[in-house]
């Protein structure tokens, strides 16, 4: 048994001298962001930001101006992995995909299509699907990884951050994966806009307010912006919480929602397809600027039935110009009626784009006011009561 | 060198997890789409049943491996043709498992490294264990494996319920039918069956009277964590992707992200997950070094440990690629060994056994 033991660690010795896959953490770049354009002679360009270890000393001192922290390769060619290859040429650390946060899209390649970069992006195992994905609006997905935000070294890692206090986080790769490859729904992808509105911010600050939506090739082919892109996730079941504002005709009321819920009740009478859109909110007065008093019931349930209606026609509205415009059913009422009619979708399920546009819409919006902030009416002063 | 039941039920059930979370969801998702929940419920059933058999027919037989009760049930040579089956059987699976093993790490954790030194280290730990007290050294490693590979797989679950959309498990049955769901379950059943290796065990059993309850619960465990893994997939990633994956578990699991500080739990469960894939390993060299012993008639079995390991990893070397060893679980193991040796065959012995029950007591 000794002389067992024995071979058996002079063996393990033999074999673990020479390790295959040793890799100190210094040896690594992280790529921390990837933005994908194609360039005007059709070929794919990639660009990533990554970590530049010695940059990050400086945090507190010297004003930080010209340090960022990371920097910006860019290099063309015909594959994902061909330019990945080519990254490596220009560094002198191994190329770390691990801690990859984003990947932006520029809008140019996003409406040519995404076929052939998604691949990738399942096929390789250090690939995280926890990564976000993003649409650049209007400008090349390199732009943003540019930004030089003050709040974070990374402007891949602030996107995610922007995108999960207004929408979403971090889990759009796996769902635009899920999306895609169902009959019933049309993918969508958060987009990020960059337009900074003085001097100051510019290369500082984008904006995280529109969704771009794509059809079946996954091309993108429009998008829409603020209140309706809420709007849309609301009706997917994706969003959380919201910030609502009327402008009633007696002044102006917000509200705070969360626990938002949708539920969908499809109906198939002969050729017609019906679709009834039920959602659910509880919340809080956040601001009150009429002279109706949200602490009296007899006054707020006329103030939430007329906010309900608006509500409900605002939704509708929505729905029916993506029906008409872009005419995908990012909504997945398709995967509804694949749900309650299992036998019946399988006779429509090839034609759903042409039918979707065709699908009559109700939406009944129920917003419940639980309770009014600090003050139940409004301070005496603020505007008397008529 | 005796075990008791109890370490025979978290033997069984470690090396049945390992299998079940491993290889069988992505296949039956891909057969059954979002019933395979259903298909692999089907499929604890026929494994309940295969176990039920065989521990029927090992209890009749209680102080006899394979290799004795089928030359006594057929006589000499019929019965060692049997057991050369068998063993063969084992080689076989004993290596696929070990190649695929050594695969999958080297896809998730060692690009570079060579195939064979990660297969060398898996073999002579196994070499090791049977040195030190063959089944009964396995048997307390499972008892210790075992609850750690549990309490892993419930924090896995448990911490990825943030990531679930419900809906994705709907409409139940529509878009799958009967035949989809049973043809699913038999990618599971198989794999479940692998509890035939208790014909090679039952000699080293303590009280095998008592051994029907941990063996059956031993099938019912991985049974329905199978069941909720499926769940979890399918309900984390849809039947797309989850049945387009390789390894779908350990993808749910790279997926969980927990406060921003819970992440990249995988390396650790991987860690949990070799113990049972040596615990496997490890029965299946006892077994096919027992067998050969007894089927060739060597005195000490022992010896036969390192010639097959040594055969064992050769084999394993064989297979050019992964899809070698997918295409040994497709089109050996399901189409033909599940229904031959693992339903088949132990219900003859069964039979033949009651048959001619009072002589062979008697004897």
């Amino acid at each position: 048994m000794r002389t067992f033991a024995k071979a058996i660690s002079i063996l393990f010795i033999v074999i673990l001298t020479g390790c295959w896959d040793r890799n100190e953490i210094n040896d690594y770049a992280f790529m921390i962001g990837d933005a994908l354009d194609v360039t005007d002679e059709g070929e794919l360009q990639k660009s990533a930001q990554i970590a530049v270890p010695a940059g990050f000393k400086s945090t507190t001192g010297e004003g930080g101006n010209a340090q960022r922290g990371n920097i910006v390769l860019s290099v063309t060619g015909t594959s994902i992995v061909d330019l990945t290859q080519q990254l490596q040429d220009k560094l002198p650390r191994k190329v770390f995909l691990g801690h990859r946060k984003s990947i932006f899209i520029g809008e140019k390649l996003a409406r040519k299509g995404l076929a052939d970069i998604m691949d990738q992006f399942t096929r390789n195992t250090d690939t995280r699907l926890r990564t976000d994905i993003f649409v650049v609006n209007n400008r090349a997905g390199k732009d943003v990884l540019d930004i030089n935000s003050p709040f974070n070294k990374f402007s891949a890692i602030v996107a995610v951050d922007q995108d999960r206090y207004c929408r979403l986080g971090d889990t759009a790769l796996r769902d635009v994966l899920l999306d895609l490859g169902r009959d019933g729904i049309r993918p969508t992808m958060p987009m990020v806009d960059i337009s900074p509105l003085n001097k100051q911010e510019a290369n500082e600050i984008f904006e995280v307010r529109s969704v771009a939506i794509f059809n079946k090739k996954l091309q993108m082919v429009g998008e829409v912006s603020n209140r309706e892109s809420l709007e849309l996730f609301w009706v997917k079941g994706v969003l959380q919480n919201q910030y609502l504002t009327f402008q009633t005709d007696k002044g102006v009321v917000s509200l705070y929602e969360s626990n938002l819920t949708k539920k969908i009740r499809t109906e198939i009478l002969g050729d017609k397809l019906k679709v009834h859109v039920y959602l659910e909110g509880t919340g809080r007065v956040l601001e009150n600027n009429t002279a109706i008093d949200m602490s009296n019931t007899a006054e707020r349930v006329p103030v939430e039935q007329m906010l309900n209606e608006m509500k409900a026609k605002q939704v509708k509205g929505t729905i029916k110009k993506i029906q008409q415009k872009f005419g995908q059913d990012v909504f997945g009422f398709g995967e509804e009626f694949h749900r309650e009619h299992p036998y019946k979708w399988k006779e429509i399920r090839g034609k759903w784009d042409e039918l979707f546009p065709t699908v009559e819409v109700a939406v009944t919006v129920k917003l419940k006011i639980q309770n009014t902030g600090g003050v139940g009416k409004r301070i005496p002063g603020l505007g008397d009561k008529t | 060198m005796k075990i008791s039941v109890w370490q025979l039920f978290w033997m069984f059930t470690t090396l049945e997890i390992s299998m079940s979370i491993w290889l069988t969801v992505a296949p039956t998702i891909e057969i059954a789409k979002q019933d395979a929940w259903i298909s692999l419920i089907v499929a604890g059933g026929i494994g309940l049943f295969v176990t039920m058999i065989l521990v029927l027919l090992c209890r009749r037989h209680a102080s006899h491996t394979l290799m004795d009760f089928a030359k006594r049930l057929f006589g000499t040579w019929v019965g060692k043709l049997i057991g050369l089956l068998y063993i063969a059987v084992w080689f076989s699976v004993s290596a696929d498992i070990l190649r695929i093993f050594s695969l999958f790490i080297k896809q998730y954790l060692f690009h570079d490294t060579p195939i064979w030194i990660i297969a060398i280290l898996m073999v002579s730990a196994m070499v090791y264990i049977n040195y030190a007290g063959s089944v009964e050294a396995i048997g307390r490693f499972s008892e210790m494996a075992g609850p750690l590979l549990l309490i892993g797989i419930a924090i896995t679950f448990a911490l990825n319920i943030p990531n679930l959309h419900p809906t994705l498990i709907f409409p139940v049955f529509a878009d799958s039918g009967v035949m989809p769901i049973i043809k699913g379950s038999f990618v599971n059943a198989s794999f479940l069956g692998e509890s035939m290796m208790i014909m090679m065990l039952t000699p080293f059993i303590a009280n095998t009277q008592k051994m029907l309850k941990p063996t059956l619960l031993a099938i019912c465990i991985p049974s329905l964590i199978a069941v909720i893994t499926s769940l979890m997939v399918i309900g984390t990633f849809g039947t797309n992707i989850g049945s387009t994956m390789m390894f779908p578990y350990f993808s749910m699991v790279r997926f969980i992200n927990y406060l921003e500080f819970i992440q990249n739990m995988d390396v650790w469960i991987m860690f949990i997950w070799i113990f049972s894939v040596f615990v496997k390993l490890a029965i299946y060299l006892f077994i096919n070094s027992y067998g050969t012993a007894q089927l060739f008639g060597v005195r000490n079995w022992r010896i036969m440990i390192g010639i097959v390991a040594a055969i064992i990893f050769a084999i394993s070397l064989i297979p050019a690629n992964v899809f070698g060893m997918m295409d040994y679980a497709n089109h050996v193991w399901i189409t033909y060994i599940f229904p031959i040796f693992i339903v088949g065959f132990p219900i003859l012995f069964l039979l033949v056994s009651l048959a001619r029950g009072k002589k062979l007591a008697t004897s």
